[in-house]
């Protein structure tokens, strides 16, 4: 019988935190998301307080400082490496491993004798080797797993592993989560659901009219209802799809004025986006660059523009990207603007083996090819960064985020290794 | 073995040369790759963590500025070196198991030994399997 199991680490974020300061191991701890402009991560003991997932941190900054609330600037060079800790453990130890995001990981535990048994030593493992607390659900489906591991997460008697293989067990859990909770449920469609009074997991289970289920949730939701029921719907192992857009854009730390800031801006945008294409070899065919003003502040003029450059031989090359870009910045800039946020959008994403050739425009050559990857395998051992090109501005610089409340890059940084 | 190059002909194989390539034993089959300190000094990659020891309550044995590899998949032995968390606070010592409970124990003498009393939470970190220094 196939046995799926889902390990999930438990406020990853909050927890990775927590490996090198101790003292905060019972206390609430917050993470905040770039820019320290919301919360993204909480920590059960922050959940207690009632602070919501994703507020803004401004709205909550007077009661986190009375109730002693731990707030962190997001730290991704320590999250990546706890997280290929968790991975690789999991890897030594499961066959089938399907890193489903940065904290959670989908293993396949079919034909090993006591499943349970083996998800706690897991978990064990995990706790002691990298210090990161789980949560594991075990079921015959990944819908059923993602019910499981909530219910787990939600019960602390079970401690932190919850088995739904069989039919009693899997009628118990649905029960008590409601339908909106689920796994590929959008919030948006709960309302809908109510209407059919699905409250439940266990209603939308049992739910008979597959095909209204169809018209209200498309056909995801009525995989994930066939999920439930322990049909599979989402094998393991099956790689996601390659993404058919990529964006990268950030709100600025300081309000930027100058067009050499904003040059700035898009070329490192274009470079982290051209860096992903390459990464999932892609190439694009559109660049979309945008810029704009605050919306929300009052007194101030008021800009946003955007524009769109087509390639006429798609491309993952750096270079012709940041070009692009900037000749798109040339054409929508405006001077005496209070520039909040700027971003590169790619589009129209092709696979690098297989995109057109084109007659009129020259495309990547296998020079070209070979600085990006060269450039690549150096940025991925030195660091983000450490090639780049001159375009993306040398100093520390106006339009780069605010991080307050940063803690060291204990694990990836020889001078910010903790002290002791 | 060196070098043969056969060569296909008339279907007879001709042995047209042997070339000796410096000196014997000497190859390809006998390249290893360099010896690795990472490897040395890592038993487990997943569970090892390094820190950098800060004061002298461990010298001479640790100095301060040395890297200290902490390996946190080892459960603790008497008289080890480890990484402890004693009532929230991160500390370097030997740790005995003693008769009357456990005793966290400082290299240089100056610095007193900590005896466990009931109040205090001392959880494990890691055990400081080895250092690394450098002198210049």
């Amino acid at each position: 019988m196939t046995t799926y199991a889902l390990i999930d680490c438990d406020s990853f974020f909050c927890n990775c935190e927590r490996v090198f300061r101790e003292e905060l191991r019972t206390r609430p701890v917050i993470v905040l998301s770039n820019n320290d402009g919301c919360v993204v991560s909480r920590s059960r003991e922050a959940k207690s307080l009632g602070i919501g997932m994703g507020v803004p941190y401004f709205q909550i900054k007077e009661f986190c400082h009375k109730n002693k609330v731990h707030a962190f600037s997001s730290n991704f060079s320590l999250y990546t490496d706890l997280s290929r800790r968790v991975m690789n453990t999991l890897k030594s130890l499961c066959p089938t491993v399907e890193v489903y995001s940065v904290d959670e990981a989908f293993v396949d535990l079919s034909g090993i004798a006591n499943p349970h048994q083996y998800a706690q030593m897991l978990r064990e493992l995990l706790w002691r080797n990298v210090r990161i607390p789980v949560s594991i659900g075990i079921a015959p489906t990944k819908g059923l797993c993602k019910a499981a591991c909530a219910v787990a997460k939600r019960d602390l008697h079970q401690q932190g592993v919850v088995s739904l293989m069989n039919h009693h067990d899997q009628t118990q859990a649905l029960k008590i989560i409601p339908v909106e909770k689920l796994w590929g449920i959008a919030s948006g469609r709960a309302e809908k659901l109510y209407a059919l009074k699905i409250k439940s997991a266990l209603d939308f289970r049992d739910y008979k009219n597959d095909k209204l289920i169809a018209k209200v949730l498309t056909k995801v939701g009525r995989q994930i209802q066939d999920e439930l029921r322990g049909i599979i719907c989402f094998p393991l192992g099956i790689p996601p799809e390659k993404k058919k857009e990529i964006m990268s854009s950030r709100t600025f730390g300081n309000v930027v004025y100058e067009k050499k800031h904003l040059m700035e801006s898009i070329a490192s945008h274009a470079s982290e986006v051209a860096e992903e294409l390459r990464m999932q070899q892609s190439v694009a065919s559109e660049l979309l660059i945008f810029v704009r003003s605050n919306p929300f502040k009052e007194g101030i003029m008021q800009y946003g523009a955007s524009k769109i450059h087509t390639f006429l031989s798609p491309t993952s090359n750096t270079f012709r990207l940041i070009k692009a870009g900037l000749n798109l910045l040339d054409e929508i800039y405006r001077p005496n603007i209070e520039y909040r946020k700027a971003g590169v959008l790619v589009m129209g994403l092709q696979d690098k083996s297989e995109h057109d050739l084109s007659l009129f425009e020259v495309g990547d050559s296998e020079r070209d090819d070979a600085l990006m990857s060269t450039m690549d395998k150096v940025n991925k051992r030195e660091g983000a960064g450490a090639l780049q090109s001159l375009a993306c501005g040398l100093d520390d610089i106006a339009w780069k985020m605010n991080r307050n409340f940063k803690s060291p890059r204990y694990t990836t940084n020889w001078d910010e290794i903790a002290r002791v | 073995m060196s070098n043969i190059e056969i060569a296909q002909q008339d279907s007879k194989l001709h042995l047209i040369g042997l070339a000796h390539c410096g000196l014997f034993g000497i190859s390809e089959d006998y390249e290893e790759a360099y010896l690795s300190l990472d490897q040395y000094m890592m038993k487990n990659r997943e569970s090892t963590f390094f820190f950098r020891a800060k004061g002298d309550s461990m010298t001479p044995l640790i100095m301060e500025g040395d890297i200290l590899v902490v390996d946190a998949s080892l459960k603790v032995k008497s008289n080890q070196i480890a990484i402890v968390h004693l009532n929230g606070e991160r500390l370097c010592k030997r740790i005995l198991f003693h008769q009357e409970g456990i005793i966290l124990v400082s290299e240089n003498p100056r610095h007193k030994r900590i005896i466990l009393n009931e109040g205090s939470e001392l959880s494990l970190f890691g055990v400081v399997i080895g250092i690394a220094r450098l002198f210049i």
